[in-house]
C-alpha cells in the first residue's frame, strides 16, 4: 500500500501514550490502525444514514413517533455518555 | 475511548428497517456520533437464506460486519464465564458472548436485542453500556 507523509498537530501528551503503547510497531502504524478504524466507523454511519434518509423518504415517520424516539435516545444517552 | 456503539443482536437488525420509531432512535443516536455495529456471527441467527431476510440484508448490507477477532473472542469467553459464575445459572450462548464483547471493548453504548436477559447477565459490570429491546 502506497504511503505519504504528513504533518499534523496532536495533543502531546495523547502521542506519549500511543509511543508507550505502540512499542515495536512503531507510532506510524499504531496511529494508522487508529485512523483505519475510525474510517471504518464513520463510513459506516454515513452508510446506515443514507439507508434511513431513503426509509424516510419513501416512508415518513410521523411527528409523535419521532419524539417519543427522540425523548428514548436522549435517555440512551444521559445514560451511557456520562 | 471511542465513541458509543450502537450493537444489534440478530432479532434487532431487521427492525432497523421495518420498524419506525426504533429506525428514528437509531437515527437520533447515529446523527449524534454513535458507531452502528454487526458482529458477524449474528447473522448465524439473523439470517435463513430466504426472502424473508430482505429487510435484514438492507441493513447489513449498509452496516456491513465486525470481525470477531481471537482477542474479542477470548474476551467474550471470559465474559461467559464470569455470567454463569455471578448468576449460577445455564450460560448464555456463544454468540450473545460475542455481542457482549463488541459492546464491551467499545467501552460504551447500547445493545439491541430481542432477548435482553442473557446480553445483561454478560455486561452487568459495565454501567455504561444499556442493554435494550429494538
Amino acid at each position: 500500500m502506497a504511503t505519504q507523509k504528513v504533518s499534523v498537530t496532536l495533543e502531546a501528551e495523547a502521542i506519549e501514550r500511543a509511543r508507550h503503547v505502540a512499542g515495536p510497531r512503531g507510532l506510524s502504524s499504531y496511529l494508522d490502525a487508529a485512523l483505519q478504524e475510525k474510517l471504518e466507523r464513520d463510513e459506516r454511519r454515513h452508510a446506515l444514514l443514507s439507508l434511513l434518509d431513503d426509509l424516510e423518504t419513501t416512508d415518513p415517520t410521523p411527528a409523535e413517533v419521532r419524539d417519543r424516539a427522540s425523548k428514548r435516545a436522549a435517555r440512551l444517552r444521559a445514560a451511557v455518555e456520562t | 475511548m471511542t465513541e458509543p456503539v450502537i450493537v444489534f443482536d440478530s432479532g434487532a437488525i431487521d427492525q432497523v428497517v421495518t420498524s419506525k420509531e426504533f429506525r428514528a432512535v437509531v437515527d437520533n443516536l447515529v446523527r449524534s456520533g454513535w458507531a452502528p455495529i454487526i458482529p458477524a456471527p449474528v447473522l448465524a441467527e439473523a439470517i435463513t437464506g430466504r426472502a424473508t431476510d430482505a429487510p435484514a440484508n438492507q441493513a447489513i448490507g449498509r452496516i456491513g460486519t465486525a470481525a470477531t477477532d481471537e482477542p474479542l473472542a477470548r474476551h467474550a469467553g471470559a465474559l461467559r464465564y464470569a455470567a454463569t459464575r455471578t448468576a449460577g445459572r445455564r450460560p448464555p450462548s456463544g454468540i450473545d458472548a460475542v455481542v457482549a464483547a463488541h459492546a464491551a471493548a467499545a467501552g460504551a453504548g447500547v445493545v439491541f436485542t430481542t432477548d435482553p436477559a442473557d446480553l445483561r447477565r454478560l455486561l452487568n459490570a459495565l454501567p455504561r453500556i444499556r442493554v435494550e429491546r429494538p
